[in-house]
């Protein structure tokens, strides 16, 4: 079995398994920042594997197959037949191109979907300006409108906005729980998490690992920030502004995915704090590390091999 | 490009409060009381927003009357529903609060709450 074989299988039983194995287990409820590394480490791992996969087929074609040897002083006939069967130069040719245009194609995204946040974000700052007034006992901007709103806006400049109708519906501690809650997004820079899924969610929009991880980072990045506002304020106060904002019933409304995090989110803070143990973090931590060196491990491995490979059927 | 400068958004908010058609020369005087304008200044920024298409206006004698196109109601309505939209555009621009229980699960929910006792609280 060739390496590109054993490497676009494991992409295949990652982006499958993967997500049913972390949709809706309950230990991301008890460590999310864990659980936005897994899911990070795993879509990584996936396009790592198959980039790497289309390289290793690439690895025939006569210029990239030289130098490779010449940097590990292997035997080059060795290093071609421990990486593919197939000794064509035009397959070995197309993979290579087709590895630059996987990473073309996700680093497009990536910047793409960076850039366009930070342009939406600017166009908003601009367009709150006729409405939003500055509020310094809360430090956030505040707009009059009768729905309960709440987000923040991450940039150069740290903004949370209100509307009015959340400072009258909430109490002072309720209030301060969200300005917790919000800051928290700001400090530990969750739009960059969630900035990134959504952008690879869309670069590969048939491969439901991406969409399921864009998904799962944004909710887990919400537990995150309620865990920072409950190291500050009382979780049921959190759990009572959760609701008094978020939970507005919509008339008529069908229980969507939104509502059932809602509910998540408000239960797991009427509950106690639950950390996740250390032996499971461990645990967990040292799949996040595996899942970034496997795929770069197993393409390497044939190269490992053939420089230790003594046997040179041919004599240099 | 800036959608509002500061002065425009002032301009705005302004025409908003008067909540009728006016001309440049009294949203200049409301605008003095916490700046140093000239008339030529105001004009330039209301007809700016006249083609940005924000204001609309009408001749009244030799000069016009202006008056937002967008109540300031609808402009937030809108500005705020883009801060929730989950379109791929807004997604990951914000993180937001979404609002989609139905009126059963947002009532058990309120019950979860009451039912803890408040001395047994963390």
């Amino acid at each position: 079995m060739t390496i590109s074989t054993v490497l676009l299988g494991y992409a295949t039983v990652l982006a499958v398994a993967g997500p049913r194995v972390l949709t809706g287990s309950g230990w991301v409820d008890r460590a999310p920042n864990l659980a936005i590394a897994l899911w990070q480490a795993i879509t990584a791992s996936v396009l790592a594997a198959a980039v790497l996969a289309a390289l290793s087929l690439a690895v025939p074609a006569v210029g990239a197959g030289a130098s490779v040897a010449s940097l590990i002083d292997a035997c080059l006939v060795a290093l071609r037949g421990h990486y593919s069967d197939v000794g064509q130069p035009v397959v070995a040719v197309s993979a290579f191109i087709a590895a630059l245009a996987l990473c073309a194609w996700t680093v497009g995204h990536l910047v793409h979907g960076f850039v366009g946040a930070l342009r939406e974000r600017r166009l908003h700052v601009d367009m709150l300006a006729p409405i939003a007034q500055h509020d310094p006992s809360l430090g956030a901007l505040v707009v009059e409108h009768d729905r309960p709103l709440a987000y923040c806006m991450p940039g150069r400049v740290h903004r949370i906005v209100v509307t009015s109708a959340v400072i009258e519906r909430l109490d002072s501690e309720q209030l301060a729980a969200v300005l917790a809650h919000e800051r928290a997004h700001l400090s530990c820079r969750h739009h960059l998490a969630v900035t990134a899924a959504d952008a690879l969610a869309r670069a590969f929009p048939f491969v439901p690992l991406f969409r399921a991880a864009a998904g799962e980072v944004a909710h887990c990045v919400e537990l995150a920030a309620d865990d920072v506002a409950a190291t500050r304020h009382d979780r049921q106060v959190i759990a009572a502004a959760v609701l008094s904002i978020a939970g507005e019933p919509v008339p008529g409304g069908a229980l969507g995915a939104a509502g059932r995090r809602i509910a998540r989110r408000v239960l797991r803070m009427i509950a106690q704090h639950q950390p996740l143990g250390r032996i499971a973090r461990t645990a967990t931590a040292t799949v996040i590390v595996g899942l970034l060196a496997f795929p770069g491990f197993v393409a390497a491995h044939p190269a490992i091999a053939a420089a230790l490979d003594r046997h040179c059927p041919i004599p240099f | 490009m800036r959608a509002f400068g500061e002065l425009e958004a002032a301009v705005m908010n302004q025409l908003w409060s008067f909540g009728r058609p006016v001309p440049v020369r009294e949203v200049l005087e409301a605008l003095r009381v916490d700046r140093d304008l000239a008339y030529t200044t105001v004009l330039t920024v209301m007809d700016k927003l006249y083609k940005k298409g924000w204001l609309r206006r009408e001749p009244s004698g030799r000069a016009h009357v202006y008056e937002p196109v967008a109540s300031r109601d609808a402009y937030t309505a809108r500005l705020m529903r883009s801060a929730l939209s989950t379109s791929p555009n807004h997604a990951a621009a914000f993180v937001h609060f979404l609002s989609e229980l139905t009126p059963e699960e947002s009532e058990a929910l309120r019950d979860a709450l009451r039912i803890v006792p408040p001395e047994h609280r963390p």
